[in-house]
């Protein structure tokens, strides 16, 4: 991996926090693992805000702390370790809105190295739901594996 | 103000995150992974690897279509590229700050030292 995770706090097994830094301060970020079927997940992933006593995550929130591909290199860390208790589960991931999936894309896209060869990204669209991950091509939501699904 | 900013976006985020369980529900839905499909799955000692294997497997076959080319909207790819770049040079100059930062701090105390003598 090129660029280093930052130290990650494992709030309980399926949540993971950071803290992200840079020109606009410390960001507290967290990951979190949803099940929404029995052994599929939906990342969940954004800044962290407070309510009171009670803690949510803005997955609408745009940091530009400029620190993505440390973000980047994070999240996937919280990845390897889900999938280190869980390696038969199917992740999925996607944007808050289209043009933050889409972005994802981008990003993934741009970053898919970063992934290296521990974990499996495919694409999926209403109409076919696992596709290999082609960069020209568009899709609806991502998902991470971490034995080949295709 | 800043307390109801910070409200503001905790109510936001909690409905995001129950429609995106929906929304993860329903993908799977639509492709036939129903609830009951994938209980009779687990209770077979399927995994849902194996599910999703067999599946794409299956409909990947079937269904035969190539997946949809990306639209080209030359505009939003340019906003994005330029925003990715961005990130990447802030991210350059960011090290190169925390590089002359800690030169400076060399430097400064390099120079109480010869002060000192």
């Amino acid at each position: 991996m090129s660029a280093a995770p930052y130290p990650i706090k494992t709030e309980d097994e399926l949540v993971f926090s950071f803290v992200s830094e840079g020109p606009r301060g410390r960001i507290k970020k967290v990951v979190k693992y949803q099940e929404f079927s029995p052994g599929y997940f939906n990342l969940a992933f954004g800044d962290q805000v407070q309510n009171g006593g009670s803690t949510a995550i803005d997955d609408k929130a745009s940091s530009d702390n400029g620190d993505m591909k440390k973000v980047l290199a994070t999240v996937i860390s919280t990845l390897e370790l889900f999938f280190e208790k869980r390696p038969e589960c199917a992740v999925l991931f996607k944007g808050s809105t289209p043009g933050r999936t889409l972005l994802y894309h981008r990003i993934i896209k741009n970053y898919r190295h970063l992934f290296g060869e521990a974990l499996y990204i495919y694409g999926g669209t209403e109409e076919i739901l696992i596709q290999t991950f082609f960069p020209e091509k568009e899709y609806q939501f991502f998902w991470v594996a971490k034995f080949p699904l295709i | 103000m800043k307390a109801q900013i910070v409200e503001n976006r905790t109510v936001r985020a909690n409905l995001g995150f129950d429609k995106k369980i929906e929304d993860a529900k329903k993908i799977l839905d639509n492709a036939g992974l129903t609830g009951a499909f994938l209980k009779e799955a687990y209770k077979n000692g399927k995994t849902p690897v194996d599910v999703l294997r067999e599946h794409a497997l299956c409909n990947n076959k079937k269904n035969g279509k190539p997946p949809k080319k990306a639209e080209q909207d030359p505009v939003f790819n340019a906003i994005i590229d330029e925003w990715c770049a961005q990130a990447e040079t802030i991210e350059v100059l960011n090290k190169k700050i925390k590089r002359l930062q800690n030169k400076v701090k060399k430097q400064q105390a390099r120079i109480k030292e010869l002060e000192m003598k």
